[in-house]
Protein backbone atom coordinates (compact mmCIF):
# COMPACT_ATOMS: atom_id res chain seq x y z
CA UNK A 1 0.00 0.00 0.00
CA UNK A 2 1.49 3.36 -0.94
CA UNK A 3 1.90 5.77 1.91
CA UNK A 4 0.84 9.34 1.33
CA UNK A 5 2.93 10.42 4.28
CA UNK A 6 5.83 8.58 5.78
CA UNK A 7 8.56 9.60 8.19
CA UNK A 8 11.74 7.66 8.82
CA UNK A 9 13.59 8.11 12.10
CA UNK A 10 12.41 11.69 12.18
CA UNK A 11 14.31 13.54 14.89
CA UNK A 12 14.30 17.14 16.04
CA UNK A 13 16.87 18.40 18.50
CA UNK A 14 16.91 21.95 19.77
CA UNK A 15 19.89 22.81 21.90
CA UNK A 16 20.73 19.51 23.57
CA UNK A 17 17.14 18.45 23.93
CA UNK A 18 15.55 15.86 21.67
CA UNK A 19 12.03 17.14 21.14
CA UNK A 20 11.22 14.03 19.15
CA UNK A 21 13.40 11.10 18.25
CA UNK A 22 13.13 8.31 15.69
CA UNK A 23 9.53 8.93 14.75
CA UNK A 24 8.27 6.52 12.11
CA UNK A 25 4.83 7.46 10.86
CA UNK A 26 2.99 5.67 8.09
CA UNK A 27 -0.18 7.22 6.79
CA UNK A 28 -2.05 5.48 4.01
CA UNK A 29 -4.01 7.27 1.34
CA UNK A 30 -7.57 8.05 2.35
CA UNK A 31 -7.29 7.08 5.98
CA UNK A 32 -7.85 9.06 9.14
CA UNK A 33 -4.75 8.77 11.26
CA UNK A 34 -5.06 9.68 14.91
CA UNK A 35 -1.84 10.99 16.40
CA UNK A 36 -2.28 10.53 20.11
CA UNK A 37 -0.16 11.63 23.00
CA UNK A 38 -0.19 13.73 26.14
CA UNK A 39 0.56 17.45 25.96
CA UNK A 40 4.22 18.06 25.27
CA UNK A 41 4.74 14.61 23.73
CA UNK A 42 5.99 16.10 20.46
CA UNK A 43 2.91 15.93 18.25
CA UNK A 44 3.15 19.57 17.18
CA UNK A 45 6.89 19.25 16.55
CA UNK A 46 6.30 16.35 14.14
CA UNK A 47 3.49 18.22 12.39
CA UNK A 48 5.61 21.33 12.03
CA UNK A 49 8.30 19.27 10.33
CA UNK A 50 5.77 17.66 7.99
CA UNK A 51 4.64 21.16 6.99
CA UNK A 52 8.28 22.23 6.58
CA UNK A 53 7.90 24.98 9.17
CA UNK A 54 10.67 23.30 11.13
CA UNK A 55 13.44 21.32 9.49
CA UNK A 56 14.37 17.87 10.81
CA UNK A 57 17.68 17.44 12.64
CA UNK A 58 17.81 13.87 11.36
CA UNK A 59 15.56 11.46 9.52
CA UNK A 60 13.40 12.00 6.47
CA UNK A 61 9.86 12.80 5.49
CA UNK A 62 8.15 11.56 2.36
CA UNK A 63 5.01 13.25 1.12
CA UNK A 64 3.02 11.89 -1.82
CA UNK A 65 5.94 9.64 -2.61
CA UNK A 66 8.48 12.48 -2.83
CA UNK A 67 11.08 13.34 -0.22
CA UNK A 68 10.48 16.64 1.55
CA UNK A 69 13.56 18.85 1.41
CA UNK A 70 14.15 22.08 3.36
CA UNK A 71 13.49 23.96 0.14
CA UNK A 72 10.25 22.18 -0.82
CA UNK A 73 7.24 24.44 -1.01
CA UNK A 74 5.08 23.39 -3.97
CA UNK A 75 3.89 20.32 -2.08
CA UNK A 76 2.26 22.64 0.47
CA UNK A 77 -0.41 23.40 -2.13
CA UNK A 78 -1.73 19.85 -1.78
CA UNK A 79 -2.13 20.14 1.97
CA UNK A 80 -4.40 21.96 4.37
CA UNK A 81 -3.37 22.49 7.96
CA UNK A 82 -3.88 23.87 11.41
CA UNK A 83 -0.83 23.82 13.63
CA UNK A 84 -1.18 25.02 17.19
CA UNK A 85 -3.88 27.66 17.25
CA UNK A 86 -5.00 29.03 13.86
CA UNK A 87 -3.96 32.62 13.15
CA UNK A 88 -5.91 35.11 11.12
CA UNK A 89 -5.77 38.70 9.99
CA UNK A 90 -7.93 39.76 12.87
CA UNK A 91 -9.19 43.03 11.41
CA UNK A 92 -10.50 41.25 8.31
CA UNK A 93 -13.77 39.34 8.24
CA UNK A 94 -13.99 35.56 8.23
CA UNK A 95 -14.95 35.66 4.56
CA UNK A 96 -12.04 37.96 3.66
CA UNK A 97 -9.60 35.68 5.46
CA UNK A 98 -10.79 32.70 3.44
CA UNK A 99 -10.69 34.73 0.22
CA UNK A 100 -7.10 35.72 0.96
CA UNK A 101 -6.24 32.08 1.61
CA UNK A 102 -7.65 31.06 -1.79
CA UNK A 103 -5.57 33.76 -3.46
CA UNK A 104 -2.35 32.55 -1.87
CA UNK A 105 -3.15 28.92 -2.59
CA UNK A 106 -4.01 29.80 -6.18
CA UNK A 107 -7.35 28.05 -5.80
CA UNK A 108 -10.27 29.68 -7.55
CA UNK A 109 -13.46 27.73 -7.45
CA UNK A 110 -16.81 29.41 -7.51
CA UNK A 111 -18.74 28.96 -4.29
CA UNK A 112 -15.93 27.18 -2.44
CA UNK A 113 -15.69 29.80 0.30
CA UNK A 114 -19.44 29.85 0.87
CA UNK A 115 -19.38 26.08 0.95
CA UNK A 116 -16.57 25.90 3.52
CA UNK A 117 -18.32 28.47 5.72
CA UNK A 118 -21.54 26.51 5.44
CA UNK A 119 -19.84 23.24 6.40
CA UNK A 120 -18.47 24.76 9.59
CA UNK A 121 -21.71 26.57 10.39
CA UNK A 122 -20.13 30.01 10.05
CA UNK A 123 -22.26 31.53 7.28
CA UNK A 124 -24.03 33.91 9.64
CA UNK A 125 -20.76 35.22 11.07
CA UNK A 126 -18.80 35.43 7.81
CA UNK A 127 -19.13 39.21 7.65
CA UNK A 128 -17.80 39.88 11.15
CA UNK A 129 -14.16 40.79 11.76
CA UNK A 130 -12.30 37.78 13.14
CA UNK A 131 -11.26 39.73 16.25
CA UNK A 132 -14.89 39.49 17.37
CA UNK A 133 -14.96 35.70 17.02
CA UNK A 134 -15.04 33.38 20.03
CA UNK A 135 -12.33 30.76 20.54
CA UNK A 136 -14.54 28.01 19.16
CA UNK A 137 -15.48 30.09 16.11
CA UNK A 138 -11.84 30.76 15.33
CA UNK A 139 -11.10 27.07 15.59
CA UNK A 140 -13.94 26.33 13.19
CA UNK A 141 -12.80 29.05 10.81
CA UNK A 142 -9.34 27.47 10.95
CA UNK A 143 -10.81 24.13 9.93
CA UNK A 144 -12.85 25.83 7.18
CA UNK A 145 -9.64 27.38 5.87
CA UNK A 146 -7.73 24.12 6.08
CA UNK A 147 -10.25 22.26 3.94
CA UNK A 148 -11.18 25.18 1.69
CA UNK A 149 -8.88 24.29 -1.18
CA UNK A 150 -9.77 20.60 -1.24
CA UNK A 151 -6.46 19.33 0.11
CA UNK A 152 -5.35 15.78 -0.48
CA UNK A 153 -3.79 15.69 2.95
CA UNK A 154 -5.28 17.48 5.91
CA UNK A 155 -3.08 18.07 8.94
CA UNK A 156 -4.96 19.07 12.04
CA UNK A 157 -3.15 19.70 15.29
CA UNK A 158 -5.62 19.43 18.16
CA UNK A 159 -8.40 21.01 16.09
CA UNK A 160 -11.01 20.36 18.73
CA UNK A 161 -9.63 22.82 21.30
CA UNK A 162 -12.27 25.25 22.42
CA UNK A 163 -15.16 23.31 20.92
CA UNK A 164 -18.20 22.24 22.88
CA UNK A 165 -19.37 18.58 22.75
CA UNK A 166 -21.87 19.41 20.01
CA UNK A 167 -19.19 21.12 17.96
CA UNK A 168 -16.89 18.18 18.55
CA UNK A 169 -19.36 15.73 17.11
CA UNK A 170 -19.96 18.02 14.17
CA UNK A 171 -16.23 18.09 13.36
CA UNK A 172 -15.94 14.32 13.72
CA UNK A 173 -18.83 13.78 11.31
CA UNK A 174 -17.34 16.30 8.93
CA UNK A 175 -13.92 14.64 8.90
CA UNK A 176 -15.46 11.25 8.46
CA UNK A 177 -17.50 12.38 5.46
CA UNK A 178 -14.43 14.11 3.96
CA UNK A 179 -12.50 10.90 4.24
CA UNK A 180 -15.30 8.74 2.87
CA UNK A 181 -16.63 11.01 0.14
CA UNK A 182 -13.59 12.93 -1.06
CA UNK A 183 -10.90 10.43 -0.13
CA UNK A 184 -9.05 13.09 1.85
CA UNK A 185 -6.26 11.71 3.99
CA UNK A 186 -6.37 13.19 7.48
CA UNK A 187 -3.67 13.32 10.12
CA UNK A 188 -5.28 14.55 13.31
CA UNK A 189 -3.63 14.89 16.68
CA UNK A 190 -5.26 14.86 20.07
CA UNK A 191 -4.36 14.30 23.67
CA UNK A 192 -7.77 12.80 24.26
CA UNK A 193 -8.01 9.42 22.63
CA UNK A 194 -11.75 9.00 23.01
CA UNK A 195 -12.28 12.13 20.92
CA UNK A 196 -11.10 10.50 17.73
CA UNK A 197 -11.33 6.82 18.59
CA UNK A 198 -14.59 6.44 16.69
CA UNK A 199 -13.34 7.89 13.39
CA UNK A 200 -9.66 6.93 13.20
CA UNK A 201 -8.56 4.08 10.98
CA UNK A 202 -5.14 3.97 12.49
CA UNK A 203 -3.53 5.52 15.55
CA UNK A 204 0.02 6.40 16.41
CA UNK A 205 0.89 6.78 20.05
CA UNK A 206 3.64 9.20 21.00
CA UNK A 207 5.00 9.96 24.44
CA UNK A 208 8.04 11.88 25.57
CA UNK A 209 9.12 12.41 21.97
CA UNK A 210 9.13 8.68 21.19
CA UNK A 211 6.71 6.75 19.08
CA UNK A 212 5.31 3.97 21.23
CA UNK A 213 3.15 2.18 18.74
CA UNK A 214 1.38 2.55 15.46
CA UNK A 215 -1.57 0.29 14.98
CA UNK A 216 -4.72 -0.08 12.88
CA UNK A 217 -7.90 0.36 14.86
CA UNK A 218 -9.31 -2.94 13.65
CA UNK A 219 -6.27 -4.72 15.11
CA UNK A 220 -6.75 -2.94 18.39
CA UNK A 221 -10.37 -4.01 18.53
CA UNK A 222 -9.24 -7.59 18.08
CA UNK A 223 -6.45 -7.35 20.57
CA UNK A 224 -8.32 -5.81 23.41
CA UNK A 225 -10.73 -8.71 23.69
CA UNK A 226 -13.24 -8.81 26.38
CA UNK A 227 -13.26 -11.98 28.43
CA UNK A 228 -14.84 -13.60 31.44
CA UNK A 229 -12.47 -14.24 34.28
CA UNK A 230 -13.42 -16.93 36.70
CA UNK A 231 -11.55 -18.02 39.84
CA UNK A 232 -12.09 -21.58 40.96
CA UNK A 233 -10.69 -23.84 43.66
CA UNK A 234 -9.97 -26.63 41.21
CA UNK A 235 -8.77 -25.28 37.88
CA UNK A 236 -8.15 -28.68 36.33
CA UNK A 237 -11.71 -29.78 36.90
CA UNK A 238 -12.93 -26.44 35.64
CA UNK A 239 -10.88 -26.76 32.45
CA UNK A 240 -12.35 -30.18 31.89
CA UNK A 241 -15.87 -28.82 32.23
CA UNK A 242 -15.13 -25.94 29.86
CA UNK A 243 -13.72 -28.07 27.10
CA UNK A 244 -15.68 -31.29 27.44
CA UNK A 245 -19.04 -30.21 28.76
CA UNK A 246 -19.34 -26.77 27.22
CA UNK A 247 -17.22 -27.36 24.13
CA UNK A 248 -15.19 -24.16 24.59
CA UNK A 249 -11.79 -23.88 22.98
CA UNK A 250 -10.61 -20.33 23.61
CA UNK A 251 -9.70 -20.07 27.26
CA UNK A 252 -6.53 -19.77 29.20
CA UNK A 253 -5.37 -20.75 32.66
CA UNK A 254 -3.66 -17.87 34.36
CA UNK A 255 -2.24 -17.78 37.87
CA UNK A 256 -3.95 -18.71 41.18
CA UNK A 257 -6.75 -20.76 39.74
CA UNK A 258 -7.94 -18.01 37.44
CA UNK A 259 -9.25 -18.87 34.03
CA UNK A 260 -9.90 -16.36 31.25
CA UNK A 261 -12.56 -17.35 28.77
CA UNK A 262 -12.52 -15.52 25.46
CA UNK A 263 -15.30 -17.43 23.70
CA UNK A 264 -18.11 -15.09 22.86
CA UNK A 265 -20.78 -17.80 22.80
CA UNK A 266 -21.21 -18.17 26.53
CA UNK A 267 -22.69 -15.84 29.13
CA UNK A 268 -21.44 -15.62 32.75
CA UNK A 269 -24.75 -17.08 33.92
CA UNK A 270 -24.43 -20.19 31.79
CA UNK A 271 -20.84 -20.55 32.84
CA UNK A 272 -21.53 -20.40 36.57
CA UNK A 273 -24.43 -22.79 36.18
CA UNK A 274 -22.33 -25.35 34.29
CA UNK A 275 -19.44 -25.17 36.75
CA UNK A 276 -21.73 -25.49 39.75
CA UNK A 277 -23.47 -28.47 38.16
CA UNK A 278 -20.12 -30.20 37.92
CA UNK A 279 -19.13 -29.44 41.50
CA UNK A 280 -16.49 -26.88 40.62
CA UNK A 281 -16.53 -24.22 43.30
CA UNK A 282 -16.37 -20.65 42.06
CA UNK A 283 -14.77 -17.99 44.25
CA UNK A 284 -15.32 -15.12 41.82
CA UNK A 285 -16.55 -14.45 38.36
CA UNK A 286 -16.41 -11.24 36.35
CA UNK A 287 -16.77 -9.97 32.83
CA UNK A 288 -13.68 -8.01 31.89
CA UNK A 289 -12.55 -5.92 28.95
CA UNK A 290 -10.10 -3.16 28.16
CA UNK A 291 -11.11 0.21 26.94
CA UNK A 292 -8.84 1.72 24.32
CA UNK A 293 -7.68 4.09 27.00
CA UNK A 294 -6.69 1.09 29.19
CA UNK A 295 -4.98 -0.51 26.28
CA UNK A 296 -2.81 2.51 25.65
CA UNK A 297 -2.17 3.04 29.31
CA UNK A 298 -0.86 -0.49 29.45
CA UNK A 299 1.29 0.20 26.40
CA UNK A 300 2.67 3.29 28.04
CA UNK A 301 3.44 1.47 31.26
CA UNK A 302 5.17 -1.32 29.40
CA UNK A 303 7.25 1.27 27.63
CA UNK A 304 8.15 2.84 30.95
CA UNK A 305 9.21 -0.51 32.33
CA UNK A 306 11.39 -1.05 29.27
CA UNK A 307 12.95 2.34 29.70
CA UNK A 308 13.66 1.63 33.35
CA UNK A 309 15.06 -1.77 32.49
CA UNK A 310 17.37 -0.10 29.97
CA UNK B 1 5.20 39.04 -7.55
CA UNK B 2 2.89 41.93 -8.34
CA UNK B 3 -0.03 39.87 -7.11
CA UNK B 4 1.78 39.11 -3.85
CA UNK B 5 2.53 42.80 -3.35
CA UNK B 6 -1.10 43.70 -3.94
CA UNK B 7 -2.22 41.07 -1.44
CA UNK B 8 0.17 42.54 1.12
CA UNK B 9 -1.42 45.93 0.65
CA UNK B 10 -4.85 44.43 0.84
CA UNK B 11 -4.36 42.78 4.20
CA UNK B 12 -2.22 45.42 5.90
CA UNK B 13 -4.47 48.39 6.63
CA UNK B 14 -3.45 50.34 3.53
CA UNK B 15 -6.20 52.87 4.11
CA UNK B 16 -4.76 53.65 7.50
CA UNK B 17 -1.24 54.06 6.12
CA UNK B 18 -2.46 56.26 3.28
CA UNK B 19 -4.32 58.43 5.75
CA UNK B 20 -1.29 58.63 8.03
CA UNK B 21 1.01 59.50 5.13
CA UNK B 22 -1.37 62.26 4.12
CA UNK B 23 -1.50 63.53 7.68
CA UNK B 24 2.28 63.45 7.92
CA UNK B 25 2.62 65.34 4.62
CA UNK B 26 0.16 67.99 5.81
CA UNK B 27 1.95 68.46 9.12
CA UNK B 28 5.31 68.74 7.40
CA UNK B 29 3.76 71.20 4.96
CA UNK B 30 2.42 73.38 7.74
CA UNK B 31 5.69 73.26 9.62
CA UNK B 32 7.86 74.15 6.62
CA UNK B 33 5.44 76.81 5.53
CA UNK B 34 5.74 78.34 8.99
CA UNK B 35 9.49 78.01 8.79
CA UNK B 36 9.65 79.85 5.49
CA UNK B 37 6.94 82.44 5.81
CA UNK B 38 6.02 82.86 9.47
CA UNK B 39 9.56 83.10 10.71
CA UNK B 40 9.38 80.49 13.45
CA UNK B 41 13.04 79.63 13.02
CA UNK B 42 14.20 83.20 12.98
CA UNK B 43 16.53 84.52 15.62
CA UNK B 44 14.47 86.97 17.69
CA UNK B 45 17.25 89.54 17.70
CA UNK B 46 18.43 89.52 14.12
CA UNK B 47 15.33 88.21 12.35
CA UNK B 48 17.53 85.86 10.32
CA UNK B 49 16.85 82.09 10.37
CA UNK B 50 18.89 80.28 12.98
CA UNK B 51 20.55 77.74 10.74
CA UNK B 52 23.82 75.94 10.37
CA UNK B 53 26.16 78.22 8.43
CA UNK B 54 25.99 77.43 4.75
CA UNK B 55 22.53 75.96 4.98
CA UNK B 56 20.41 79.00 4.55
CA UNK B 57 18.36 77.52 1.68
CA UNK B 58 14.90 76.09 2.23
CA UNK B 59 15.72 72.77 0.55
CA UNK B 60 17.91 71.70 3.48
CA UNK B 61 15.08 71.69 6.07
CA UNK B 62 12.68 70.17 3.53
CA UNK B 63 15.06 67.30 2.86
CA UNK B 64 15.96 66.90 6.53
CA UNK B 65 12.43 66.76 7.89
CA UNK B 66 10.93 64.66 5.13
CA UNK B 67 13.83 62.19 5.31
CA UNK B 68 13.64 61.91 9.06
CA UNK B 69 9.93 61.42 9.23
CA UNK B 70 9.70 59.02 6.30
CA UNK B 71 12.58 56.91 7.50
CA UNK B 72 10.61 56.36 10.69
CA UNK B 73 7.37 55.93 8.76
CA UNK B 74 8.89 53.26 6.53
CA UNK B 75 10.43 51.50 9.49
CA UNK B 76 7.08 51.38 11.25
CA UNK B 77 5.58 49.85 8.15
CA UNK B 78 8.33 47.26 7.84
CA UNK B 79 7.96 46.40 11.50
CA UNK B 80 4.25 45.86 11.12
CA UNK B 81 4.38 44.08 7.74
CA UNK B 82 7.25 41.76 8.56
CA UNK B 83 8.59 41.76 12.12
CA UNK B 84 5.17 41.55 13.78
CA UNK B 85 4.08 38.94 11.26
CA UNK B 86 6.75 36.73 12.82
CA UNK B 87 5.66 37.49 16.36
CA UNK B 88 1.90 37.16 15.81
CA UNK B 89 2.49 33.98 13.82
CA UNK B 90 0.81 35.11 10.61
CA UNK B 91 4.20 34.39 9.03
CA UNK B 92 3.65 30.73 9.86
CA UNK B 93 0.44 30.95 7.87
CA UNK B 94 2.29 32.63 4.99
CA UNK B 95 4.96 29.94 5.00
CA UNK B 96 2.29 27.26 4.72
CA UNK B 97 1.48 28.45 1.20
CA UNK B 98 3.04 26.93 -1.90
CA UNK B 99 5.19 30.01 -2.41
CA UNK B 100 8.92 30.34 -1.91
CA UNK B 101 9.65 31.98 1.44
CA UNK B 102 12.11 34.39 -0.13
CA UNK B 103 9.48 35.52 -2.57
CA UNK B 104 7.03 36.14 0.26
CA UNK B 105 9.52 38.26 2.18
CA UNK B 106 10.68 40.18 -0.87
CA UNK B 107 7.08 40.93 -1.80
CA UNK B 108 6.48 42.27 1.70
CA UNK B 109 9.59 44.44 1.54
CA UNK B 110 8.67 45.73 -1.90
CA UNK B 111 5.10 46.43 -0.82
CA UNK B 112 6.47 48.75 1.87
CA UNK B 113 9.21 50.19 -0.34
CA UNK B 114 6.90 51.13 -3.20
CA UNK B 115 4.30 52.67 -0.94
CA UNK B 116 6.80 54.70 1.07
CA UNK B 117 8.74 55.78 -1.99
CA UNK B 118 5.64 57.10 -3.68
CA UNK B 119 4.43 58.75 -0.48
CA UNK B 120 7.78 60.40 0.18
CA UNK B 121 8.16 61.62 -3.40
CA UNK B 122 4.66 63.07 -3.45
CA UNK B 123 5.20 64.70 -0.05
CA UNK B 124 8.40 66.35 -1.21
CA UNK B 125 6.77 67.55 -4.41
CA UNK B 126 3.92 68.95 -2.35
CA UNK B 127 6.29 70.77 0.00
CA UNK B 128 8.51 72.20 -2.71
CA UNK B 129 5.40 73.20 -4.65
CA UNK B 130 3.80 74.93 -1.67
CA UNK B 131 6.96 76.81 -0.80
CA UNK B 132 7.46 77.87 -4.39
CA UNK B 133 3.85 78.98 -4.70
CA UNK B 134 4.05 80.81 -1.37
CA UNK B 135 7.20 82.63 -2.39
CA UNK B 136 5.27 84.43 -5.10
CA UNK B 137 3.16 86.11 -2.46
CA UNK B 138 5.47 86.51 0.52
CA UNK B 139 9.15 86.77 1.14
CA UNK B 140 10.66 83.56 2.44
CA UNK B 141 12.93 83.71 5.46
CA UNK B 142 15.00 81.00 3.79
CA UNK B 143 16.59 81.22 0.42
CA UNK B 144 14.54 79.57 -2.34
CA UNK B 145 17.44 77.46 -3.57
CA UNK B 146 15.65 75.20 -6.04
CA UNK B 147 13.84 75.43 -9.33
CA UNK B 148 11.09 73.09 -10.33
CA UNK B 149 11.57 73.55 -14.03
CA UNK B 150 14.78 71.58 -14.42
CA UNK B 151 14.73 67.80 -14.87
CA UNK B 152 17.75 67.58 -12.57
CA UNK B 153 15.57 68.62 -9.65
CA UNK B 154 13.24 65.69 -10.20
CA UNK B 155 16.00 63.18 -10.74
CA UNK B 156 17.66 64.24 -7.50
CA UNK B 157 14.35 64.15 -5.67
CA UNK B 158 13.65 60.61 -6.83
CA UNK B 159 17.15 59.42 -5.99
CA UNK B 160 17.11 60.93 -2.52
CA UNK B 161 13.70 59.41 -1.80
CA UNK B 162 15.00 56.05 -2.94
CA UNK B 163 18.03 56.25 -0.65
CA UNK B 164 15.95 57.11 2.42
CA UNK B 165 13.34 54.41 1.87
CA UNK B 166 15.98 51.79 1.11
CA UNK B 167 17.89 52.71 4.25
CA UNK B 168 15.05 51.40 6.39
CA UNK B 169 16.02 47.85 5.36
CA UNK B 170 18.93 48.16 7.79
CA UNK B 171 16.43 48.80 10.56
CA UNK B 172 14.39 45.84 9.36
CA UNK B 173 17.39 43.56 9.54
CA UNK B 174 18.13 44.56 13.12
CA UNK B 175 14.47 44.03 14.01
CA UNK B 176 14.47 40.56 12.47
CA UNK B 177 17.64 39.56 14.30
CA UNK B 178 16.30 40.77 17.63
CA UNK B 179 12.71 39.64 16.92
CA UNK B 180 11.52 43.06 17.95
CA UNK B 181 9.46 45.78 16.31
CA UNK B 182 10.84 48.27 18.79
CA UNK B 183 14.35 47.49 17.60
CA UNK B 184 13.31 48.53 14.09
CA UNK B 185 12.21 51.91 15.38
CA UNK B 186 15.24 52.47 17.57
CA UNK B 187 17.53 51.59 14.69
CA UNK B 188 15.73 54.01 12.40
CA UNK B 189 16.31 56.80 14.93
CA UNK B 190 19.98 55.88 15.14
CA UNK B 191 20.15 55.99 11.36
CA UNK B 192 18.76 59.52 11.41
CA UNK B 193 21.44 60.58 13.87
CA UNK B 194 24.12 58.97 11.75
CA UNK B 195 23.04 60.41 8.46
CA UNK B 196 21.55 63.76 9.32
CA UNK B 197 23.37 64.81 12.47
CA UNK B 198 26.65 66.60 12.75
CA UNK B 199 29.57 66.51 15.12
CA UNK B 200 30.99 69.99 15.19
CA UNK B 201 31.47 70.89 11.57
CA UNK B 202 31.55 67.30 10.44
CA UNK B 203 28.49 65.75 8.93
CA UNK B 204 27.92 62.85 6.62
CA UNK B 205 24.96 64.64 5.09
CA UNK B 206 26.76 66.26 2.24
CA UNK B 207 29.25 63.59 1.28
CA UNK B 208 28.54 62.54 -2.28
CA UNK B 209 29.65 58.92 -1.91
CA UNK B 210 27.84 58.44 1.36
CA UNK B 211 24.27 57.97 0.03
CA UNK B 212 25.54 55.54 -2.56
CA UNK B 213 27.44 53.55 0.03
CA UNK B 214 24.45 53.60 2.36
CA UNK B 215 22.11 52.34 -0.32
CA UNK B 216 24.46 49.52 -1.21
CA UNK B 217 24.82 48.60 2.43
CA UNK B 218 21.05 48.69 2.89
CA UNK B 219 20.60 46.36 -0.04
CA UNK B 220 23.13 43.99 1.49
CA UNK B 221 21.08 44.01 4.69
CA UNK B 222 17.90 43.47 2.70
CA UNK B 223 19.58 40.46 1.12
CA UNK B 224 20.71 39.18 4.52
CA UNK B 225 17.14 39.44 5.79
CA UNK B 226 16.04 36.81 3.28
CA UNK B 227 19.27 34.83 3.14
CA UNK B 228 18.74 31.09 3.59
CA UNK B 229 15.29 31.72 4.96
CA UNK B 230 14.06 28.52 3.25
CA UNK B 231 16.32 26.36 5.35
CA UNK B 232 15.69 27.94 8.72
CA UNK B 233 13.19 26.87 11.33
CA UNK B 234 10.36 29.32 11.72
CA UNK B 235 10.38 29.97 15.44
Amino acid sequence: MPYILQTNHLTKTIGHKDLVKDINLHVEKGEIYGFIGPNGAGKTTVMKMILNIWKPTAGTIELFGEPLTPKSYKVLGRMGSIVEFPTFYEHMTGYENLKLHSEYMGYYHHGSIENALEMLDLTADAGKPVRNYSLGMKERLGIARALLCKPELLILDEPTNGLDPGGLKHIRDLLQSLSEESGTTILISSHILSEIESIAHRVGLIKGGRMLQEIAMKDIRQRRLSYVEVSVLNPTAAAFVLSEKLGLSSFKLVEDGKIRIYDKGISPQELSWALAQNQVEITSLAQKGETLEDYFLKMTEEENTHVKAD
Amino acid sequence: MLKLIKLEWKKNHMKRYSRNALLLASLLGLFLFALAFLGIANDPETGIPDTVPGLSGISAPIELFTSMSFLVFTSVMLASFIVSAYSNRTMQLMFSYPIKRQKILVSQMLAVWIFSFVALTLTKLLLYGCILAGSHFRDSAFLIDFTMTEPGFYIQLLLKSGVIVTMSFMALFVGLILHSSKAVLVTSFLLILLTQGNIGDFTLRNQVMFPLLLTLLSLVFAGLSVYRVEEKDLM
